[in-house]
């Protein structure tokens, strides 16, 4: 082909000319006030969005000081005049809060601490050694995760009453022992270690638990903290297990408690009792995140990034 | 310095003695040449003491040193002695499987087990009081529960609908709030803080606090009253019960899905935005062609858990609804519940949950898939 | 005293030990899938030399360092240590210390703890731990840092810590994977030296592994050249430099490494190096050429240039001016510094050969 005829290529990234220098300014000065109007406007729209999500719970508490009929009237506003604190004291000792508050710390600390010295131990086994039937388990373990609690809770609870396991303690915190998550997650994070620091380890003639205990766990101390902070919000919280594998009151947990300070026989519930309880469940874990909200946003969702990995 | 020296050589060699003597006694049978070296060992030790209480100041603390290096050796002599016993033992044993021990009775007892029974058992019309008295039904309780059970039907089809409502509505608020609120200033960091507070509240508070907000004279009516309109019994009606126990789950988690879709996000890589800048790329088409392929992996992700756990939803219809009323609100996880711990009817509360199973399974499967085809 | 030896050592990726890897490989060995990382080597590293394995990224080398280290399992063949068959001990258990190429130190602890960790494993008597320690913070020159953690340490200073970690070993064989790769040029070079000294001074043996020739050739006393899972040539610096034995070794030592053409059966080599400039006198010992320049690269007190011939060849001339482009200028070069090659890249010495080779080679390129 002729070189003449080829067409001229279009200057697609020359600089652009500005011409009119003074309209231009103008433009861009105008530009950057409304955009500040603008953002004034976003700010305010947001923090109304955030009220959206906070304000049920200041009510909460507003309720939970209300007297019972000043309560049933269900005025959205937050102010209380008279506060009775005497709701609390109702809750805490006629409604037996105080046993449920006791039974759900026992749960969680015992959970907090025991599962750590079943986790970690596997989660290393599954990401560092070698063994026989190692695919099979993670497969079962897999499994573990897709079942859901409400399709096994009855073959577990059979099992349970054969070994008399139901409303005890052991029964009741043996499953988060072992749970798949922290399994996943201690996993990951040792897999995320670079392998020359594990070889070195083993030229120190290190032992498979000197490895675990005094390499691997120190350097996860992170992760440590994360599951920290969401074993103890989900094992707080948690409600269906408790709920299926108790009988008695002896056992049961301050959620499964306050499930029952709704179901009255006549008339309408103690409202303003009901609230109280359900501050005191919420209390240590709204107080952890006014203190530390950052750290707990991202151990909830940085988990997922682990997960994922 | 050299008499320093003197003293460790002697402090050695009188311990190196004893050593032997006391090797020797272990050694010995005869009970006249036993008598003769426990006679010699004391011997010894009294030297020892002898030697020690001659010293004083400098020498003294020699003689300490002295003492604690050779009980130095002594202590590790004994770890490699034990070191190698353990490390024979581990040639044949794998210490994997002690590692493994608690993980293992997990899979077997909470998941194979109860995964065998549950198979097993909805053959059965299970007695758990007599395990011995249940009898083989064959495909009766499928029958009953599958054909003839409206209540079961209705609480898989409602099931399906919660799960499409809650994840629906998710979807787009979550993406849309995620949007406008992943940006890094002290107001967007505080809003995405307040809506993120009740995924860590417990949902039978927050069950029980929406169950005020909803009553017929709640806030939710109070609010509705400005603008005239007649809020319904939002809870107890059968056309809005299983819609306010949706509405409620999608306000409790919210939060949780758009910090991890802003999580995504940031994480994107930067380079790539500047590079399409650079090519000249308008705001849409950024969005289009860059942001919403990267972002894909997050968003399936969210998808489908959010899918999975609104099959889960149990507590939230127990605290609010109890399944009622007239069954409009009930699922599939609280009818097991219910025909197994309220009714007893353990067949057929297997049967539910092996379709419950199957539908969970059906999910994490399309899952995994979706994970692996973006690795 | 202690030598290293292997014997016909295989590594072959994808098979396991339980597979009997041995039978298979004499049945279907061409069936097999898996690649053979390493692939029979014979080596003899005698005690207290610097050998240096190098190569290019992927020979092999690193794997080789590792099967000795005992961090890989060995599909065939035996490693001696002396006397003593160390192919299936523990990589604690073979007296031998590795520096790694990204140091693998532990993060969590102090440069005192990372020295002293391996010693209290091997259950080393405290005194003596505390001894070994500070002898080896001693010679690394780091006394001062002893209780400070490896991130806040600069690279060159936690690559010393590495080295401290092995010193205080006292092993029977240094082993390093690149360990300087990750350091700038300047401290790579003070490092190289150190080394030198270090070796001189601890007079064990240093096995370290380089893809640069460079490095190997100033820092070895004994280098193993590797290609593709093999050893091609062992020896001294200057034997694998003036005496190659491939047209693979020739090409890789030296910077830039032997101009290889062909010269009818056979194939010639001479270094850039080893020309004379702007000399036209003809006679039997020497091949006169006369090109053009193609290209050239400003070394700074040399000028490399590219001839303008259809085979690459490069001449390296020591001076200042650089040579006008495209100006044809003519080099001599010596009989002597000729190399001759068989096809298959073998070194060929039967002198009538090498005659024959040479006659070939000066039918072609004398040019004047």
């Amino acid at each position: 082909m002729d070189k003449h005829t080829t067409p001229r290529l279009t200057r697609a990234y020359s600089p652009r000319e500005i011409r009119d220098t003074q309209r231009f300014l103008f433009q861009v000065r105008l530009k950057r006030r409304l955009l500040y109007c603008l953002k004034i406007v976003n700010y305010l729209l947001l923090l109304a969005v955030g009220l959206l999500f906070v304000y049920p719970f200041a009510w909460m508490a507003s309720m939970s000081l209300r007297p019972l009929i000043e309560a049933l009237s269900f005025a959205p506003g937050l102010w209380v005049s008279d506060p009775q604190w005497s709701n609390y004291l109702y809750a805490w000792n006629q409604a037996r809060i105080f046993h449920y508050v006791g039974n759900s710390i026992k749960y969680s600390v015992l959970v907090m601490g025991l599962q750590y010295f079943t986790l970690i131990p596997a989660a290393f086994a599954f990401a560092t050694m070698k063994f026989r039937g190692k695919k099979l388990l993670w497969g079962a373990k897999f499994l573990g995760m897709m079942l859901p609690a409400e399709a096994t809770f009855i073959p577990v609870y059979y099992f349970y009453s054969k070994l008399g396991l139901v409303d005890n303690w052991i029964g009741l915190i043996l499953p988060s022992l072992v749970a798949m998550f922290g399994i996943f997650m201690f996993k990951n994070a040792f897999e995320a270690i670079p392998a020359e620091v594990l070889e070195a380890a083993r030229m120190d003639k290190a032992k498979n638990r000197t490895i675990m205990l005094k390499i691997m766990v120190p350097m996860i101390a992170p992760v440590l903290i994360t599951h920290l902070i969401t074993s103890f919000i989900s094992n707080w919280n948690e409600y269906y297990w408790v709920l299926v594998m108790t009988n008695s009151e002896k056992l049961r947990t301050l959620p499964v408690a306050l499930r029952g300070l709704l179901q009255v026989d006549e008339g309408v519930p103690q409202w303003n009792v009901a609230m109280a309880g359900t501050m005191i469940q919420l209390a240590p874990i709204l107080l952890m995140y006014i203190f530390a909200s950052g750290k707990i946003k991202a151990a909830m969702v940085g988990n997922r990034k682990v997960k994922k990995q | 310095m050299q008499n320093l020296r003197e003293i460790g050589s002697r402090y050695n060699g009188l311990q190196d003695a004893l050593d032997a003597q006391k090797a020797a006694l272990r050694g010995a049978r005869d009970p006249q040449e036993r008598r003769a070296l426990r006679r010699s060992a004391a011997e010894t030790r009294r030297e020892l003491k002898r030697l020690k209480a001659s010293l004083s100041g400098e020498a003294l603390q020699a003689y300490r040193d002295y003492r604690a290096i050779r009980r130095d050796i002594r202590r590790c002599d004994r770890l490699k002695r034990y070191d190698r016993v353990e490390s024979r033992i581990f040639r044949k044993v794998n210490p994997a499987y002690i590692y493994i021990l608690p993980a293992a009775f997990h899979a077997v007892f909470f998941t194979l087990m109860p995964f065998l029974f549950m198979i097993v058992g909805a053959f059965f019309k299970l007695d758990l009081v007599d395990i011995k008295s249940s009898r083989f039904v064959g495909w009766w309780n499928f029958r009953m529960v599958l054909a003839l059970d409206d209540e079961f039907w209705r609480a898989f089809v409602n099931t399906i609908i919660f799960s499409v409502v809650t994840v629906f509505l998710l979807m787009v608020v979550t993406v849309l709030m995620a949007s406008w609120l992943s940006k890094n200033t002290k107001i967007h960091n505080l809003a995405q803080t307040m809506i993120f507070t009740p995924h860590i509240s417990s949902m039978v508070a927050v069950g029980i606090l929406w169950v005020l907000m909803l009553d017929p004279q709640g806030i939710i009516n109070q609010f509705l009253a400005i603008f005239g309109i007649q809020g319904p019994n939002w809870l107890m009606n059968a056309r809005t019960s299983l819609l306010s126990v949706a509405l409620v789950t999608v306000w409790k988690s919210i939060g949780y899905y758009c910090l991890i879709i802003i999580a995504g996000l940031q994480s994107l890589p930067r380079d790539v935005y500047e590079a399409a800048r650079l090519d000249k790329a308008s705001r849409w088409t950024i969005l289009r062609k860059i942001t919403l392929p990267l972002m894909t992996p997050t968003l399936s992700f969210v998808f489908i858990m959010k899918f999975i756990n609104a099959f889960k939803s149990f507590s939230a219809i127990d605290v609010m609804t109890q399944g009622g009323p007239q069954g409009s609100s009930m699922v599939l996880g609280y009818w097991i519940y219910n025909a197994g711990r309220v009714k007893f009817n353990y067949g057929f509360a297997m049967v539910g949950a092996i379709v419950l199973t199957v539908l969970v399974a059906v999910f994490t499967l399309l899952a995994n898939k979706g994970f692996r085809k973006e690795d | 005293m202690a030598d290293i030896r292997l014997q016909n050592v295989v590594k072959i990726y994808g098979v396991s030990k339980k597979e009997k890897p041995r039978r298979r490989l004499l049945l279907k060995e061409k069936a097999l899938p898996a690649k053979r990382a390493i692939d029979d080597v014979t080596l003899a590293i005698p005690h207290g030399s610097f050998t240096v394995l190098v190569g290019p990224s992927g020979c092999g080398k690193t794997t080789l360092l590792r099967m000795i280290a005992g961090l890989e399992e060995i599909t065939g063949g035996r490693i001696m240590m002396g006397d003593i068959d160390i192919t299936n001990l523990e990589p604690g258990d073979r007296g031998l210390a590795m520096v790694f190429q990204n140091y693998a130190l532990y993060q969590h602890m102090t440069v005192r703890e990372n020295i002293e960790f391996g010693l209290l494993n091997a259950r080393v008597p405290r005194f003596e731990i505390r001894e070994r320690v500070d002898h080896a913070l001693e010679v690394v020159g780091l006394t001062e840092l002893a209780m400070r953690k490896p991130a806040r340490m600069s690279g060159g200073q936690r690559q010393r810590v590495a080295l401290a970690r092995a010193i205080a070993k006292y092993p029977e064989c240094f082993l390093m994977d690149e360990p300087l790769s990750n350091l700038d040029a300047k401290l790579r070079s003070d490092m190289r030296t150190e080394l030198i000294q270090l070796h001189e001074e601890l007079k064990s043996t240093f096995i370290y592994v380089t893809h640069d020739q460079i490095e190997a050739m100033t820092m070895g006393t004994n280098i193993v050249v590797m290609n593709e899972g093999r050893v091609m040539q062992q020896g001294s610096p200057t034997e694998i430099h003036n005496d190659p034995n491939c047209v693979f070794v020739a090409q890789f030592v030296g910077d830039p490494g032997m101009n290889i053409v062909a010269a009818g059966d056979y194939q010639v080599g001479f270094r850039p190096r080893d020309v004379e400039f702007d000399c036209a006198d003809r006679d039997e010992e020497h091949v006169v050429i006369r090109r053009r320049v193609r290209s050239f690269e400003n070394h700074g007190s040399e000028f490399l240039y590219l001839l303008d011939t259809p085979e690459k060849v490069f001449v390296k001339e020591l001076s200042k001016r650089q040579r006008p482009l495209n100006e044809p200028f003519t080099v001599r070069i010596h009989r002597d510094d000729l190399y001759v090659f068989g096809r298959d890249g073998k070194r060929i010495y039967a002198s009538e050969e090498v005659a024959k080779a040479y006659a070939e080679f000066k039918r072609n390129w004398q040019s004047v």
